[in-house]
Order: structure tokens, then sequence, then C-alpha cells
């Protein structure tokens, strides 16, 4: 079974696997007509409690309220779930030698190859349970291949992905928690080492994440201000400095929480992934790459998107 | 700063028990002469009668990594003391930014979640307890995914479920999850499917059961429901529907309380805004009945959303702080106001001297006072002055414990010694405040009957369900025919 999706092998794949009631969305006509618009979505998979003992609730008092291990040990790993935004349907990807996901792990990046493959970057998040895994990128591939991300510095994360139009794959690199400064980074497919790429250089205070390429060959991300202001910003390898496009608004309010996710389309139209603060589930948008105009499409709730190529 | 109530507003009540109640004394705000070092976003009376307030990065963004310390306001001496930021099993500080929280049965204030990452933000496993005794933070284990602006509450165990939230991914969390020392790892998550929003306001009822009020903070509405709880954690929540919520869109910021007594299974959701403009709707359900329904009640006198409910002592409900419009300080400016459940009715009292909108509190001192903190309209802006609310009864003369015990199970008949034995109407068990967002699951007056009396002493008989009063640290008043409460003394109920 190939993880590399085109629209009808992910409908295949879909069909083939297990369907995951509840996590299907019914499917916007118009939208799915639009043949350019190929989008999948990942999240982590639920939790699956198999524990038969315990019970939620019993008739005496607990007084001991610190758990016998306070460092506790047995991590449950997850699953991810791949959700196609066309169809709804959607697949949990296990892998039993090894988990593909912990439950103290983010999905921080996830794109396409050039050849279809999609990657999902994991991070750790640090908590009082075990030590983390290493960041790590994962091939979604036949079989699935996991590559330890190496040159990371201390107190350094892995974000957003993107596979660019020539075959690489690039990144963006923060401090904890998606903190600044942000560098561009290029990640060695085969390695898993990453470069830092110079040609671009965002300001030191300011939060940058996303990333995505249009055919013609153009790099967007977007550019969070302290108060959550977000702006659609170019990169342009010939200009060192990001250039800003415009100030993300939807309905004619400035949108304030960043994004989760930013594509091109191959007509070049940019898609945000996102929600408004406070809001929930995340919502595709459009964007208008000249005023920053965001239109809403349909919810989609999943944490990352990426555009399958085929 | 003090500013004596407008006693013209006194006049606009109709209900005589009431005036007659609040007409010799006056009620006042007093801005206090020094401020918080922390913006107060969460705050907590402890057991020793201090004051717990932290706000993490405090919205923030800059300081996600290096998160505020928290601090414990000594109310008696006006001093601070601060905390450092807890650390996780790197050492690095964990941010409790929008985290949520309850007691637990040892007065341990039991916070879970917290912020991962701004603008998306990301909510964090993380769960820590702070120790009253010790005055630290202690490190507990890890849910098993993040929460940000979820909902704690203790359960009659002395177990503490959580709901809701932002996931670490930035999805909302839809494993409700329970915490008990027992469990292997601390928590064990239920399937999923549960959509409760954001900051829920829950309600533990007499049956076990759990009671949303339709109150939240943020998202969209969803219809109030009783929660029960499964025999497994392999089985789901189930979930019915409570119908007739007026205003129902209107729940963001809006506030709830299990209105006293307890045992009345009354909670009241007040308040509440859609992003535009607040109501002052008010409805009440009886959750005693088969088939309860909300019902409308007399509206607040003043439309408001981020507005604090506290339970007094005298039974009845106080409301401050919040505004007619979102984060709009400019509309903030309201007199207080307090509802008497036994008349129905809402009566106007003094107006405070400090807006106070979003990230806003107010608690319950153990005297009977009622302090207000907070307020932040924008991620720029901080409001550190502190103010408390004198209510009326605070100049009365007011009855005494003299002895009461410290320790209290269920079911227990006890003695309570007063020199005012003969005038004395209630006995009541007030938990400790734990607030933040208009949100509070730990505030409930439980009534203590009176079984006989003699010239000096009280007997009493106190609950033997423990879903009435969950197992903890409770504040223990008794009040006059007036309604004039005591000063609390502090009992510890397992």
């Amino acid at each position: 079974m190939s993880y590399k999706l085109s629209r009808r092998k992910f409908g295949q794949l879909a069909l083939a696997g297990t369907l995951v009631s509840g996590l299907s969305y019914q499917t916007n006509k118009a939208f799915a007509q639009t043949p350019s618009l190929k989008i999948i979505g990942i999240g982590s998979s639920p939790i699956i409690s198999t524990d038969q003992t315990d019970s939620p609730e019993v008739n005496t008092t607990e007084l001991n309220s610190i758990t016998r291990k306070n460092v506790a040990t047995d991590i449950k790993p997850v699953g991810l779930v791949l959700q196609s935004l066309i169809t709804g349907k959607a697949q949990i990807l296990t892998n039993k030698s090894t988990p593909l996901v912990e439950s103290n792990e983010t999905l921080s990046g996830f794109t396409s190859l050039s050849d279809g493959t999609l990657v999902v970057a994991i991070t750790p998040v640090s908590t009082s349970r075990k030590q983390a895994t290493p960041t790590r990128i994962t091939f979604l591939s036949t079989p699935v291949k996991t590559l330890i991300v190496s040159g990371l510095e201390e107190n350094q994360q892995l974000g957003s992905l993107l596979g660019t139009n020539d075959g690489r794959l690039i990144g963006l690199v923060g401090k904890n928690n998606g903190t600044p400064p942000i560098r561009l980074v290029d990640i060695n497919l085969q390695t898993g080492e990453i470069s830092f790429i110079n040609k671009v250089k965002f300001p030191e205070n300011e939060r940058v994440s996303n990333l995505a390429e249009c055919p013609d060959g153009k790099l967007y991300t977007s550019l969070v201000e302290s108060d959550g202001d977000t702006f659609l910003v170019q990169l342009d390898s010939n200009q060192k400095k990001p250039i800003r496009l415009g100030q993300l608004q939807v309905n004619g309010q400035a949108w304030n929480n960043g994004l989760q996710s930013l594509v091109c389309s191959g007509t070049g139209q940019l898609l945000a992934l996102g929600a408004l603060r406070y809001q929930t589930p995340n919502t595709m948008y459009s964007v208008d790459k000249n005023s920053g105009n965001m239109t809403r499409l349909q919810d989609f709730d999943v944490t990352q998107i990426a555009l399958a190529h085929g | 700063m003090t500013q004596l109530n407008n006693k013209t507003n006194l006049l606009e009540e109709t209900d005589l028990g009431t005036l007659i109640a609040q007409g010799a004394t006056t009620d006042k705000w007093e801005v206090l002469p020094y401020s918080l070092p922390i913006l107060p976003m969460h705050a907590a009376l402890l057991r020793t009668g201090k004051v717990f307030f932290f706000c993490g990065s405090g919205n923030d963004p800059n300081r996600l990594n290096t998160p505020y310390d928290s601090v414990l306001w000594d109310v008696n001496k006006g001093t601070f003391s601060r905390q450092a930021a807890p650390l996780d099993s790197n050492n690095q500080p964990i941010d409790l930014f929008c985290a949520g929280h309850s007691f637990t049965p040892n007065g341990m204030l039991m916070v879970v979640g917290g912020t991962l990452r701004y603008d998306p933000f990301y909510g964090s496993p993380s769960v820590v307890m702070f120790d009253p005794i010790t005055e630290k933070w202690v490190r507990n284990a890890s849910m098993n995914n993040g929460r940000w602006y979820p909902t704690a509450l203790t359960l009659g165990s002395g177990r503490i479920l959580a709901v809701s939230g932002l996931d670490k991914d930035g999805n909302l969390n839809i494993q409700p999850e329970i915490y008990s020392s027992t469990f292997a790892n601390g928590w064990n998550a239920f399937p999923t499917g549960n959509l409760y929003p954001q900051y829920a306001q829950l309600f533990l009822l007499s049956s076990g059961n759990i009671f949303y009020s339709g109150g939240h903070m943020g998202g969209s509405a969803v219809t109030p429901m009783i929660l029960t709880l499964p025999g497994k954690f392999t089985q789901s929540i189930t979930e019915k529907l409570v119908p007739g919520l007026q205003d129902q869109d209107f729940g963001n910021q809006a506030a709830s309380v299990l209105l006293p007594p307890a045992q009345d299974q009354r909670v009241m959701i007040m308040g509440g805004g859609n992003y535009t403009t607040a109501t002052a709707r008010v409805n009440i359900v009886n959750l005693n009945r088969t088939n309860p329904t909300y019902v409308g009640s007399r509206f607040l006198k003043y439309a408001r959303m981020h507005l604090s409910a506290v339970l007094l002592p005298d039974r009845t409900v106080f409301v401050c702080n919040g505004s007619k419009m979102n984060e709009n300080t400019t509309k903030s400016m309201l007199p207080a106001e307090i509802y008497n459940p036994a008349t129905n009715s809402w009566t106007a009292v003094a107006k405070q001297n400090v807006p106070r909108v979003y990230h806003s509190v107010a608690l319950l001192l153990p005297d009977g006072r009622v302090i207000a903190g907070g307020g932040n309209p924008s991620r720029r802006v901080k409001e550190l002055r502190l103010e408390i609310y004198s209510p009326a009864y605070m100049s009365r003369s007011r009855p005494i414990i003299q002895t009461a015990p410290q320790t209290l199970s269920y079911g227990l008949q006890f003695t309570i010694q007063t020199p005012q034995a003969g005038n004395i109407r209630w006995v009541s068990l007030i938990r400790p405040m734990a607030t933040t967002h208009s949100c509070d699951t730990e505030q409930r007056l439980v009534d203590v009957p009176i079984n006989s009396r003699n010239a000096t002493s009280l007997n009493v008989t106190l609950t033997d369900n423990r879903n009435i009063a969950p197992p903890g640290w409770y504040m223990l008043f008794i009040s006059d025919n007036n309604g004039t409460p005591s000063v609390a003394t502090w009992t510890q109920l397992f």
C-alpha cells in the first residue's frame, strides 16, 4: 500500500482502510468539483483506552493527590489520521513496529514532496512524562521511513515543512514553541540533517510560520505580530528581507490567530488552514495574495494540510 | 479610595426583605493602596486564607518561554510572596496561561494544561499542583493530550475530570479524562466524541452526573446538557440535553453558579455575549426534576459579559466586573448587583472603581468580603489594581463561631459553639473559589441543617452525599436571622 497520494489513490486507500466514523465531513459539492484542490489533512489519532479495570469514579475519598509515579512512563502511541478535504474520508495510519507519533509529540509540519510522498515533522512536547523521542521527519511511503533530524541547536524546534518544486525539502526552525528567531533551513532528504539558508533572513523578533510555494516558484509564509495580527509574506531570494504583501482579514475583520497551514494549489491559489482566536474547528480559506483577504471555503478539522500531487 | 453606595440605588429595590436587610448599613468598594505584581488571570482562595494568583505568560507571546512568577497574597498582612514558574522534566518553565483548575481533597490546587504556543494556541498536557502549606509547585503526571482553555472539575471522590481545551496540535480536545492517584499513569481518557466548548461551565450534581450550563469561552454555542460518566473508560460519556436556555448564543463569557444551597440543585446562568454585544439574560434550571428545563428569571439590571459571580455567605449571589460589549472598558463601569434566590430579585449595589473586562476575577474571602482584580482589554494593557467589596453585612454586628470541628465526615452530627446560638438561622459550608475566565467549578454553598440548639451551641448534621459536598476544605459560616454571616472557620471534609 502506498502513501504517495494522488486524489484517486487517496480514495482507494481510504476505501481499503478503516473509515473513522465521526471524523468525516459533509463534502462541499462546489468545492469538491474544483479539480485543482487536492488537499489532504493530517492529525493525531485518538488515544484508545483498553483499560478494563479502572472505574472512572468511586464512592470513597481519595486523599492522596500525587500519583505514585509522578513521571508516568507508559505513553500510549497514537497513530496519524489522514483525511481528504474533497471526499471527507479519513483513515488512521499506524505502524506496529515503530509508533508514528506518541501522545507527547506535536505534528509541527506536513507537506508533499514533488514525487507525491507525504512527509510529516514530529516534534516532542516537553512534559513530565518520559524523555521524549527526538525531532524527526517521517515519510509516509512504503515502507514508512523515519529520519532523525540533526543539526538543531539546544531549544530549537523544527516547524513547518515544504516540499519545493525542484524536489528539495525545506523548513522553518525556531526556538521552543515557535518563538523567534526563525530560520529557513534545508533538510537533507537522505540524512535528516538541516542546513541553514542564509539567503532569506527573518526579523529577529517576529514569529514566522508556514511555507508554501506556488507553481511560479514564489514562496509565501505568514508573519504574526505580538497582538496576533497576521500578515502574508513573500520570500524572495533576491531580496534578503521578506516582503509583506498584506494583513490577513476575513469579512473585514483582522485575522488575529496566525495560521495552522498554508499551501499553494496547482493553479497558484493560496489556501490557508486556521481559525480565528477562540474559534473551532479549523477552516479552509482561500487567500488573495494582493490584499490578504481570506474567503471561507469549509471547515476542516485537521492539524496540518498538504497538497496531493498527481 | 473608597466609594460609598449611592443610596438612591437601594430605593429601586422592590423587595422589602432586602430593603430592610440593607437599609441600616451601606456597602462599599475600596481600591487597595498597593497593586498586584502580575495580572491575576487565575485566582484561588487557599485553605490558609491566602489568595493565589497566576497568569503564566500573561497573554504576552514574548513571555512564553519565560512566564511570570505566581503570587501568593496574604490578605491580612497585605504582602505578596512569589513562586517561580514550575519546571517540566527538562527543566523548562511550564506556561500555565489559560489552564484549568480545581481543588483536591487535601486542599492542593490542581492546575491542568496551559499554553504550548500562541497564535494559533496549542494546549499543554502538563499538570502541576500548588501546595498551600509548603507554598510550592509540585509536578504531577501529565494528561494524555494538551488542553488550552480546559475545565477541571473535582468529583465526589476527589478525582478530577478534565474536559475540552485546545490540544497539543491546536485542535479541540474531544477526549475527556480523569485523574486519580490510583491510576497507573495518573490519567485515563474516554473515547472521542464529546464536543464540549472551551472553559465549559460544569457543575457536579447530587447524582454524580455533571451539568454543563451553556456558559463557556469563545467558540459556538453548545446546548446545555447533563453528562453521565460510564462504568468503564472504554465507554463514552452519555449526554442528555437540557432545553429552554434563552439567548443560547450569548454563552460566551457568561457566568453560572449553583444557587445556594447546593441541595436545591438549581443552576443559574447570567449574562454573556455574542462577540458584539452582551445580554442581561438570567435563566435558572432545577436539576432535581426528572426532565429539567431552563426557565427565565429576573434579568440582570445591567447586560454584561466577562462578569464574575460570587456566592455570599448570606446566601445571595454577588455579580461584578464585565462590560456591555466585549473588552470595551468604556462600557464596563457598571454597578455591582446582588441576586437573592429567596425573593428572585436583583439589587444594584455600589459601583466598582476600576473597570474590569477580559481576564478579570473576583472571589469570596473568609471574612465575607469579595476581592476583585485583573482586566486585560488588550495584550498591552494589564489592570493590576486590587479592589475589595464589603457587603452591607460587614458593618453590622456579626455572629461569632467560638469552636467548630476542623475535620468533618459525611453524615456527621457535630456541634458549633457560638454565643448567638439562639439567633442563628443558617449553618453553611462554602467551598473556596478557583476561578478564571468567568468559569468556576468549585464554589458551592452547602446547607448544614440545624437539629437542635441551646444558648451557646448548635447541633447540626452534614449531608451524607459526597456529590453535594465534594471532599476538600470548606469555609464554615453561621448566619443570624438577618442573614448576617460570621467570619468563616476552615474545616476539611473527607
